[in-house]
């Protein structure tokens, strides 16, 4: 298996588990706003959770690994966004979530789904600034020994 | 300093073996120098032939089907393709960076993280050059990640 690949996997692992973290959040925040006084959430639910982070992992596929100007790289973060936008708020009524034509359930979900987008990314940036770190470490250790 | 020069077999690897009891500034900058013997570039520069040493140079770059050789301040054109430098200078500091770039290691002065997962190279000259994904995995390699 190449390390681009292997690199593939784990990206994609760690985004589903940090999607499905985010999720759980927005759910529980989700039930607390609509349904206070409901206790029991259908065991489903987990299941349909666990559906969603996998399907919004896979959108790490719209950024290829070859090179692209940062013009297309701008576009697919953005088509990245929308592909998400558009897997959440299918399952939201497929799996009977949001009520159609509630439009107080349709924003709170949009402003999840940001806020699931913002933080993953931020997680992602800082996972990224930490990796430039120790190439930096491994640099600097590189340049003083001609290793 | 004692030399110890030793016959090897036909065919058998040729092997440097420093041994020392500190790293000093000579004996890395004597290191380097061996690993990037091979490299001389000829250039012309006002119709004159001029050589550089390998290890003066920041980057190649290619552009337009040419190869440009980039100093601390001036550039030059090269009469060799990417992939042959890449070649000809796998085992010293050069490092493919990207599909049009190969980077001096040893002219970097530091990795900043970029837009999109990939890294940027800043060199000591105040360039900043772009390390593409799929190089990413060499490069710690290289590195000893």
């Amino acid at each position: 298996m190449t390390d681009n690949i292997k690199k593939r996997i784990v990206e994609l692992l760690l985004t589903f588990c940090m999607v499905t973290t985010g999720s759980v959040f927005v759910c529980a925040v989700y039930n607390n706003i609509f349904w206070p006084h409901d206790v029991y959430l259908n065991a489903d639910v987990l299941w349909q959770l666990l559906a969603l982070a996998f399907l919004c992992s896979l959108g790490n596929f719209i950024h290829p690994y070859r090179e692209v100007s940062r013009r297309r790289e701008l576009l697919n973060k953005g088509l990245h966004y929308l592909y998400i936008n558009a897997v959440v708020l299918s399952c939201g009524y497929g799996f009977q979530w949001m009520d159609r034509g509630n439009v107080l359930m349709l924003a709170v979900m949009i402003f999840g789904i940001l806020f699931v987008f913002v933080v993953v990314s931020f997680v992602i940036w800082r996972l990224h600034a930490r990796e430039s770190e120790n190439l930096n470490r491994k640099l600097r250790e590189y340049q003083q020994t001609g290793e | 300093m004692k030399i110890t020069i030793q016959d090897i077999a036909p065919g058998e690897e040729e092997e440097i073996i420093v041994r020392c009891r500190d790293l000093d500034d000579a004996l890395l900058r004597m290191i380097r120098e061996l690993k990037m013997r091979r490299g001389k570039f000829t250039v012309t520069e006002n119709d004159k032939i001029r050589q550089i040493d390998a290890d003066d140079i920041y980057y190649f770059e290619a552009v337009d089907n040419k190869v440009f050789l980039y100093l601390e301040q001036d550039v030059f054109e090269v009469r060799y393709k990417l992939y042959e430098i890449e070649k000809k200078y796998a085992d010293t500091d050069f490092f493919r960076a990207s599909k049009s770039v190969i980077i001096n290691l040893a002219r970097v002065k530091q990795f900043a993280p970029d837009f999109g997962g990939r890294f940027e190279a800043q060199m000591m000259n105040g360039e900043r050059l772009k390390i593409s994904r799929q190089y990413v995995p060499a490069l710690k390699k290289r590195l000893g990640m």
